[in-house]
């Protein structure tokens, strides 16, 4: 009954949605765009001198800054850097103590500029203070007022000084970077007997003084600092060179082969521990080749055996094949740790001797038995299809592989050797690709460059006087081309602006398309554009849109402000829609495409044809290049060819003999065997397409052996003899080979590996290994060594008292310089400007009320992330953008903490979310900054807003200054109402 | 426990979009019994013998069965502009004797829901001194609503011509609504013809969760004067309402919690019915339905639940048939409905007229109701017009006698 009511609510209840509809509503989410005005909302301020640290900078500076703008006053800055000796004793290679030996350490500073002529200039000084005291207080005060640095420790190594007894250290550029300064510290560094570095209570302070001429370049310079927190590499680096002992695990086997001895026939083994093959053992009759130590594995398809290891007398019998002679490593450590050695054999693979092993040979029936049919064989499957054949050279008629050929249809074979082969496959003349270097870097070929010449005339290989119309090229006489009606018959030129009118400040300051103003003339002066009256514009007054009657639609004047423009030029077309505009055509693109390299100048890396090489891989006239039609086609030998013969196989052709998969013989002799001179040879093996002498060591005509127990262990403190002569029962194969005696002999082990067989057998090998899967025959064991360290630090770790590892700088550092009051702008800025710059930690508060009183009367809703923004403009008069970019970071009045914000996101830590920054130069006259989120967390999170600041980063011009127009910025919201 | 599982589930998927219905917390309509719907919608009277309703609270004493009662409904709803149709549930409900002339019953049903998917209009914002003019295209999932359980207990006091009939109902209001908004923001250019050139440049995201608890309490009285007359009240309370609120803007979110203990007037209904013979019948009703009085933030695009005041009007007609062993009685029925939704700067009407049909069978034990309810209703946006809506409601009644004495030999 409980099921029957179930099922009627279920076929009852089951409801089914609408799908998704549209509805003229529109009062759900409303959406609104805000600009608030900062007109004299912009104050720049200073906190209170004694409060101003720059010492965690991304950069210290060295050199002279001059501010042009404020009474061309000079300041110079001086780096100060200094390592405290004594974190070494924390860490972990000891060289505080003592180790074997050390070189002496220098200092890597690392520089944002080039220092290849500052190192030259002999106006780099880099002084050691004589005392090793602690002068480092980065946290502490550094100004109590504007003016002198109160931590200048270098007073007395001022040259005006009469104590100035500071070391002038010597320096050099890197040989890695030409950015890198590696400063050479004295000798006093480390102890007289060249094991340690005085570690003790010492400390290396350095002070990095720049003095440049009035005229030079380079007024100053800045370096990575050790707070540089964007890339570790630059911080400040103490490179270390030592050499010291350490316990060093070493792997080796835990015995080695000594020899093999009692031999029934010829052996070969490898006792080369570094080998992939250790103790590989052969037991054969080789022919020509004497027993031992052999390199390598041996290729049975090369050599030949002679008689059976195991012969007709041999036959079941037990036959000791040798007798391995192996002895304990000779490390008396590792021997320390073995207690017994186990092992077996692996990898046993027996070669039967036989006349036919693979069974093919012909016997007048020619069945599958083709071996010595005299023809030539290919088994198809019941398709049709061919799935085996008889071995044959594919190398074409000619016999002769590509590498052999002599380009006259002959071979450069072993029969053949003094002939020279044509082949050259890294050739570089003919190869079909262009090898050029752009020596002058106009992307463009010259004389001066290197290589192949081309042409920038597009992919259809020829100037437009050539181009036939369709594509193609044609003679001058028969072109289409026409200086005034044809300029371009095949349509191939690159240009992006036919009519000429982009604005470049460089190349067209008079272009008038996108140069930022409206070129209208109101001809008529009827207030409206019209056609022929140059950029048209669009009456539709400030929000932009048609037919609403707000302010300025269709008063006939254009407002700058607000209505929009085509900033097409006086021709009112946007350079796409000019005719013959081509952004993707090849000729005078400046690159090369493909077609542009004629096949007579693909002439090699050299750039000379053949008869002017000079044959040591460059260029001379034609009557000194050693070039000969007969004797020397290729003075260089540069010329690529991969078929000399000229008989690849060509797909596309279906021409050619070499690598075509088909045998190409033509048996003109009639005789049904491979003749000299008939094409391709054959070999009638059958379709194993192997002779019978190797027929054996193909894997399918190998047999298994038994190997019985197949575990052997020598216990080496307790040693007891072994001996077995018992059979191991055989199988199917009818061979056994096992381990039949190990005896200890004085500090070795004599090990017999015996063989018994039902069959003759020619070949066996054998390996050692452990006998459980997993394990090996090795030993490790840990043992001194000295080992070289060459270390750059610029970081340690070292664990405190309460467990935790603690990160922390080998170095410190700061810039000293006279600071300045923010005062001393107060005429340069007025109203009308706000300054910002690290150095002097001046800063800028926005603050605008009606930008408050909007947060605070704003309950909630969605606030755009990408489209509201602070934008203020920069004054590029006072502000010097040419050296490198500002960045300025966005922040708070109210101290929010940013960490809060960043991990308040629905996101979490996924997210990484930070206070906005904007990057300024020369082609970022605007500072811009996003606030769509950091406004969106304040509502969110019901904080009230006090304003913005905005400050420097260190990362770039620590000391420039920058001015921001205090009337021209604003704040743009794009929010939900 | 199956019947938990799918109420539970049915709870949070019916609805019925309108417009109308973009506010308060959706669509706040009253669930009542099919042959109260086929009478014109409404509250206290219907055309069952002694007037029982598993809904009312005043009438579960009238029956000495012990009855279970489940109802579903298809309404369909349509304008110029959209077209929907939904197979709702609407109620459950269990009732039975517990003493001479008491009765008790406990009840699950939907209060309001909401199941949207729906796309606004675009809306142009004007561009600055700075900036372009933009397009955004705002689309809503809106899902959920609010549960109701409800505890009924029932008095009859009958005397000798009259009968006095009270009826008392607790409600537990619970439930959750989660709203997804996307808006998408456009940029809008103009080619040198003037046409308009969109570029997409954003998607802003706005998601909010709200979980309610509330309390009603229904009083309801129907006062038999004599066999023809009688007249009826009922209103509802709605009590310490508590909702808690999470929203997320873009990243961030915030989360609050509003608590209204003020008791405030839910609805309120008055009525009378005139009984021709046993077998016929007339009434009307007066009823009025109170905007709950929510913070706007919390409501569907900040727009509270509007007011409603109505006129009802129905007639019924049964047939008894006690010797057919296949039916007992048909009901047959009809009324119509005036309506006046007052939003807060527009009224709407809202006229409908329905039709019932009732079957009892196994000695009046079991029934199986039907009723069609059509109507038009004006829209709150104008460039609707008015929705016409229909609504079929299906009931069917098991009864029998649980708790029987069986007497001792």
């Amino acid at each position: 009954m409980k099921n029957i009511i179930f099922l009627i609510l279920l076929f009852l209840f089951y409801s089914c949605d609408s799908d998704p509809v549209k509805t003229p509503f529109s009062n759900g989410s409303k959406f609104e765009q805000y600009i608030f005005k900062l007109d004299n909302k912009l104050t720049s301020y200073q906190d209170s001198l004694n409060l101003i640290n720059t010492s965690y900078s991304d950069l210290l500076v060295s050199g002279l800054i001059r501010d042009l703008k404020l009474d061309n006053s000079v300041d110079t800055v001086k780096a100060f850097l200094s390592i405290d000796l004594n974190k070494f004793f924390d860490y972990k290679y000891e060289i505080c103590s003592s180790v074997v030996s050390i070189e002496i350490p220098t200092i890597s500073i690392f520089a944002t500029i080039d220092l290849s002529d500052i190192v030259n200039s002999d106006n780099l000084k880099i002084k050691l203070l004589p005392s090793h005291d602690s002068y480092i207080q980065e946290n502490s005060e550094h100004w109590r007022e504007d003016g002198k640095y109160l931590l200048d420790p270098f007073e007395i190594c001022d040259e005006a000084s009469a104590d100035g007894d500071c070391e002038l250290l010597e320096y050099d550029i890197s040989e890695n970077s030409n950015n890198e300064l590696v400063i050479i510290l004295p000798n006093s560094v480390i102890s007289e007997d060249l094991k340690s570095i005085s570690c003790q209570n010492s400390y290396i302070n350095l002070m990095i003084e720049y003095q440049p001429d009035e005229n030079d370049e380079i007024q100053y310079i800045e370096w990575y600092s050790s707070d540089f927190s964007t890339e570790y590499s630059l911080t400040p680096k103490f490179n270390l060179d030592y050499i010291k002992m350490e316990l060093i695990d070493t792997t080796e086997y835990q015995f080695t082969l000594e020899e093999i001895s009692s031999v029934h026939g010829g052996y070969y083994f490898i006792n080369n521990s570094l080998s992939n093959d250790w103790s590989s053992m052969y037991f054969a009759n080789i022919q020509d080749s004497l027993s031992g130590v052999i390199d390598s594995l041996i290729d049975f398809n090369i050599v030949s055996t002679e008689d059976p290891i195991i012969s007709d007398g041999d036959l079941l019998k037990k036959i000791d094949l040798g007798t391995l002679k192996i002895k304990l490593n000779d490390n008396s450590i590792a021997q320390d740790s073995i207690d017994n050695l186990i092992f077996s054999l692996q990898n046993v693979k027996v070669y039967i001797n036989s006349t036919d092993p693979s069974g093919d040979n012909y016997d007048g029936n020619d069945t599958l038995l083709t071996d010595g049919n005299g023809l030539y064989d290919l088994l198809y499957n019941s398709s049709g299809d061919v799935i085996g054949r008889e071995k044959f050279n594919d190398y074409g008629l000619d016999n002769c592989k590509n590498e052999h050929e002599d380009g006259l249809q002959g071979c450069c074979d072993e029969d053949n050797e003094s002939c020279m082969p044509l082949y050259n496959n890294m050739g570089t003349q003919n190869n079909g690709i262009l090898n050029w270097y752009d020596i002058d870097g106009d992307n463009l070929w010259s004389l001066e460059d290197d290589g192949e010449k081309w042409l920038d005339v597009g992919s259809d290989g020829c100037s437009d006087e050539y181009e036939d119309g369709v594509g193609g090229c044609t003679t001058i006489e028969l072109s289409p081309y026409n200086v005034e009606s044809n300029i371009d018959p095949n349509g191939d030129n690159y240009n992006i602006d036919p009519n000429g009118d982009d604005y470049s400040i460089s190349s067209n300051p008079d272009g008038t398309e996108d140069n930022g103003i409206l070129n209208w003339t109101d001809d008529n002066e009827d207030g409206l554009w019209d056609d022929g009256e140059g950029e048209q514009w669009l009456d539709y007054g400030l929000d932009g849109i048609p037919n609403t009657g707000d302010i300025g639609e269709s008063d006939g004047i254009h407002d700058m402000n607000f209505e929009y423009f085509f900033d097409y030029g006086l021709d009112n077309i946007d350079s796409e829609n000019e005719e013959g505009f081509c952004d993707t055509c090849s000729e005078n693109n400046r690159e090369f495409d493909s077609g542009e390299l004629n096949p007579e100048d693909d002439v090699g890396q050299d750039g000379c044809e053949d008869k002017y090489e000079d044959g040591i891989g460059g260029c001379t006239t034609i009557d000194l290049s050693p070039y000969n039609i007969e004797s020397n086609t290729d003075p260089n030998g540069d010329n690529y060819n991969i078929d000399p013969n000229g008989d690849n196989y060509n797909i596309s052709q279906n021409s050619g003999t070499e690598n075509n998969n088909i045998l190409d013989w033509n048996d003109s002799i009639e005789n049904q065997e491979w003749d000299d001179g008939e094409g391709e040879r054959w070999f009638d093996y059958g379709i194993d397409q192997t002779q019978d002498a190797y027929e054996q060591y193909l894997p399918a005509n190998q047999v298994s052996a038994a190997l019985g127990v197949n575990s052997y262990e020598i216990n080496i403190d307790n040693f007891i003899e072994y001996q077995n002569d018992d059979i191991p029962e055989l199988g199917s194969s009818q061979v056994a080979i096992w381990v039949s005696s190990i005896i200890k002999n004085q500090d070795s082990y004599d090990v017999t590996i015996s063989m018994f067989s039902n069959r003759k057998i020619d070949a066996v090998k054998v390996n050692l290994s452990h006998p459980i899967a997993g394990s090996n025959l090795k030993v490790t064991w840990p043992e001194s060594y000295s080992r070289h360290y060459i270390q750059n630090v610029s970081w340690h770790d070292y664990e405190d008292e309460a467990g935790n590892i603690i990160y922390e700088k080998m170095f410190e550092d700061y810039s000293l310089y006279d600071l300045k009051s923010l005062s001393l702008y107060s005429n340069i800025l007025e109203d009308s400007l706000a300054l910002i710059n690290y150095g002097y930690d001046i800063s800028c508060n926005i603050k605008s009320e009606e930008f408050e009183n909007f947060l605070k009367d704003y309950s909630s809703g969605a606030i755009s992330r990408l489209h509201s923004k602070i934008v203020i403009p920069v004054d590029t008069v006072l502000t010097n953008l040419s050296d490198a970019s500002f960045k300025i970071d966005l922040g708070l009045i109210s101290n929010l903490p940013e960490d809060s914000y960043s991990s308040s996101s629905i996101y979490g830590s996924d997210l990484n979310l930070a206070y906005g920054f904007s990057l300024v130069d020369e082609s970022n006259i605007n500072l811009e900054i996003k606030i769509g989120d950091l406004i969106q967390y304040h509502i969110s999170k019901d904080i009230p807003f006090e304003g913005f600041t905005l400050r420097s980063n260190s990362q770039f011009n620590n000391f420039n200054n920058l001015y921001l127009k205090n009337f021209d910025g604003y704040i743009y919201m794009v929010v939900e109402k | 426990m199956y019947i938990l599982i799918i109420l539970s589930f049915i709870s949070l998927s019916f609805s019925q979009f309108s417009t109308n219905f973009l506010n308060g917390f959706g669509n706040n309509r009253d669930v009542i019994s099919t042959f109260s719907e086929s009478m014109g919608e409404m509250w206290m009277n219907n055309s069952n013998r002694n007037n029982w309703d598993p809904l009312l609270a005043s009438s579960l004493y009238s029956s000495d069965l012990t009855k279970i009662c489940v109802s579903s409904s298809i309404t369909g709803n349509q304008s110029d502009f959209y077209k929907t149709y939904n197979q709702n549930f609407e109620f459950i409900n269990f009732s039975f004797p517990i003493y001479k002339n008491m009765g008790l019953g406990i009840g699950f049903s939907p209060n309001t829901v909401a199941n949207y998917v729906f796309e606004e209009d675009p809306v142009r914002i004007s561009g600055t001194e700075f900036s372009h003019p933009l397009l955004s295209t705002s689309s809503h999932v809106i899902k959920g609503g609010i549960s109701e359980l409800s505890l009924s207990l029932s008095r009859g006091f009958i005397f000798k011509n009259s009968t006095l009939a009270l009826g008392f109902k607790w409600n537990i209001l619970f439930g959750n609504q989660q709203i997804n908004s996307v808006s998408n923001l456009q940029k809008v250019t103009y080619d040198q013809s003037g046409n308009e050139i969109l570029t997409l440049i954003e998607d802003l995201y706005n998601d909010e969760y709200n979980s309610f608890n509330a309390y009603q309490y229904e009083f309801d009285s129907r006062i038999i004067i004599n066999d023809k007359n009688s007249i009826s009240l009922l209103m509802t309370l709605t009590d310490d309402f508590e909702i808690n609120n999470n929203k997320v803007h873009q990243l961030f979110s915030s989360s609050d919690k509003y608590f209204m203990d003020q008791v405030q007037l839910d609805r309120l209904g008055f009525g009378y019915m005139y009984n021709i013979d046993d077998n016929l019948g007339i009434a009307s009703e007066l009823h009025f339905k109170n905007s709950i009085d929510i913070p706007f933030e919390l409501m569907l695009f900040d727009s509270p639940s509007p007011t409603k005041i109505s006129f009802h009007n129905g007639l019924y007609k049964r047939f008894y048939n006690m010797q057919s062993e296949s039916w007992n009685s048909i009901n047959l029925s009809v009324g119509c409905k005036y309506k006046i939704i007052k939003f807060k700067n527009r009224d709407l009407r809202d006229i409908s007229c329905s039709f019932g049909s009732g079957i009892l069978f196994n000695d009046l034990k079991n029934n199986i109701d039907i009723s069609l309810t059509i109507g038009l209703v004006e829209n709150i946006m104008e460039s609707i017009g008015y929705d016409s809506y229909y609504k079929i409601n299906i009931a069917f009644f098991s009864g029998d006698k649980w708790f029987k004495k069986r007497r001792r030999n």
